[in-house]
């Protein structure tokens, strides 16, 4: 997925026009294009649906400050994130993205089939793309069983988007990938000698994919919105909107999975 | 006869000096860990040097000292100077310029270079290591065909001067991604047009490739995408200075991402000897998609690349 493009007119959004409900969305998992051409996609596929508003946030400080204050709008963000946040935060989950007919993502860490072990990996150079901070913590989750310390050694490599990092491995310009499954199978249908060069050295549990979220006392425009938002996939223009995201589309977040988060 | 008194106090003679010093010399040039880095920019105001340049300030932990030629006035030689003064364990260089400058000046140091086109035609220094200025073929194709799997027949343009051997190559790592290049010879600029319209009714879409010859002129590129507009050919390009002539699909090297290799090949200890530079590709890639000649065109696109995409233009 290609490396997010911080723009300064995203940095810090203004506070929201009256009766605008905005989607703002942060998320290291998915990187996208220009936040503005993001913007520009989705404002115009929402507008003729209501007063609805599309805003990527560059820090995930910003992002924060958001959902402390807003109480109109809703929140496009990475579950991971989602579970690190503070339990006052009064908040629901509700709609859960889907790629491939699947709700949920592996990731794993890929090296070419001639390499050694998970051990031989130390001090290598491991592509990935997203920051580096939740790339390391991906891997230590990864190797807790076997070698915890490993990932401490390894030295990232940021490039923009999961098949530049399968494919720096195959170019020798790193020893190993974090990349999803999904990712891998991609590349497997365009280019299957690259593919079949690789192999899983170790694998995440599955982890939902993006989850869109609201203030737990949702109002009428917010839940308005959730439904434009669940069938966005039915448009030829919101469907392409969902897959510079990564997606296909978007559904109700079951109810397992909603207590699964703890909210 | 020489002789040398080590610490153990055993007595060499001067042949084996001569052996031990040589010996001593080659470990020194299976070069470690820079610790001190100096980098030397061409020219920073150019947005692919300033992007490497930042992104290398970004990523390298140790003390760093730089100079941007781009922004001084100092003859060559004060220049030099002025980098020796800095005494660098090592040099990361971003361009022509910065490496020609660096290379005079430090004989011994590890270098990296980096963004500088064609490379392998400069003067090699000892302890090199580059990052080549082109992404891989295969790289380009599988992107291609990533974004338009349908497409497997792509035309080239180019001069048997300048790129005989790369198209060989090409064809060659092209296949692997299910790509077949279908080229066609230039040798004179005048010829392009002739050329390009023998080309087009055989593939599917035209890839534009860096070549003096095909591209000698603004009138000739602007030539090339007119007719290949008019043919409804979808252009790949190597470079984002062409999605403002009409290029569909532009695949460039993502110059931040050079900018880290380097840092990551100089935060290790250089492999191999100093006989010849160790060579990387560019690892990231930067990609503009025209979403309106794909619809204007009628292109068969797999939108699940879309999240793969750096610039839209519509």
């Amino acid at each position: 997925m290609a490396l997010v493009m911080i723009e300064l007119a995203s940095v810090m959004p203004s506070r929201g026009e009256p009766g605008l409900t905005t989607i703002y969305f942060f998320s290291p998992e998915i990187t996208v294009s220009s936040f503005n051409t993001l913007k520009a996609a989705f404002d115009g596929v929402l507008a003729p649906c209501g007063n609805y508003a599309f805003q990527p946030v560059a820090r995930r400080a910003d992002f924060e400050a958001l959902l402390a204050k807003q109480e109109s709008a809703l929140f496009l963000m990475s579950s991971t994130h989602y579970r690190e946040l503070d339990d006052r935060m009064r908040l629901t989950p509700r709609l859960v993205g889907i790629r491939d007919a699947k709700i949920v993502q592996e990731h794993g860490l890929y090296t070419l089939k001639a390499n050694g072990g998970v051990s031989s990996l130390r001090g290598a150079t491991v592509a990935i793309s997203g920051p580096r901070e939740y790339a390391a913590n991906l891997l230590r989750d990864m190797l807790r069983g076997e070698e915890p310390a490993l990932a401490d050694s390894i030295n990232f490599l940021v490039v923009p988007k999961q098949v530049d990092a399968l494919m720096a491995v195959s170019f020798g310009s790193a020893t190993a990938a974090l990349a999803t499954e999904s990712s891998v199978r991609r590349l497997a249908e365009i280019n299957p000698r690259q593919a079949a060069s690789l192999k899983l050295a170790a694998s995440s549990a599955p982890i939902l994919l993006p989850i869109l979220v609201s203030p737990s006392d949702a109002n009428a425009s917010t839940k308005a919105l959730l439904d434009v938002l669940s069938g966005l996939q039915q448009q030829p223009a919101g469907l392409q909107c969902l897959r510079m995201l990564g997606l296909d589309g978007m559904t109700e977040l079951p109810e397992a999975e909603k207590e699964e988060l703890g909210r | 006869m020489i002789t040398l008194h080590l610490h153990t106090g055993i007595q060499i003679d001067g042949t084996l000096r001569r052996v031990l010093a040589v010996l001593f010399l080659g470990l020194a040039l299976n070069a470690r860990a820079a610790d001190r880095v100096l980098v030397v920019n061409s020219d920073a105001s150019v947005e692919k040097y300033r992007q490497a340049g930042e992104a290398f300030l970004e990523t390298w932990q140790g003390p760093v000292v730089q100079i941007d030629l781009g922004d001084t006035t100092l003859p060559e030689n004060r220049i030099r100077s002025r980098m020796k003064a800095e005494s660098p364990t090592a040099i990361y260089c971003i361009g022509t310029r910065a490496y020609l400058a660096a290379s005079s000046t430090f004989k011994t140091e590890r270098i990296v270079l980096s963004s500088a086109i064609n490379w392998e035609r400069l003067p090699k220094s000892r302890n090199l290591d580059v990052i080549a200025n082109e992404l891989p073929v295969e790289n380009q194709t599988t992107l291609f065909r990533y974004f338009f799997p349908g497409m497997k027949r792509i035309g080239v343009l180019c001069s048997k001067r300048f790129n005989s051997q790369w198209v060989k190559r090409a064809v060659s790592e092209a296949r692997e991604a299910g790509v077949e290049i279908v080229f066609r010879h230039v040798d004179r600029p005048w010829q392009t047009e002739k050329q390009l319209r023998r080309l087009l009714p055989d593939v599917d879409a035209l890839w534009i490739v860096a070549d003096p010859v095909v591209l000698s002129s603004a009138d000739d590129i602007e030539a090339i995408f007119r007719i290949a507009h008019e043919s409804r050919k979808p252009v790949f390009a190597y470079s984002h200075a062409l999605a403002d002539f009409g290029a569909t699909l532009v695949v460039a090297p993502d110059h931040a991402t050079v900018g880290r290799q380097a840092a990551g090949l100089l935060a290790g200890d250089r492999p191999g000897t100093d006989k010849e530079p160790v060579v990387q590709h560019p690892a990231g890639s930067a990609v503009t998609l025209n979403i309106r000649l794909v619809e204007e065109y009628g292109l068969e696109m797999n939108e699940r690349a879309l999240d793969s995409v750096n610039h839209v233009i519509r």
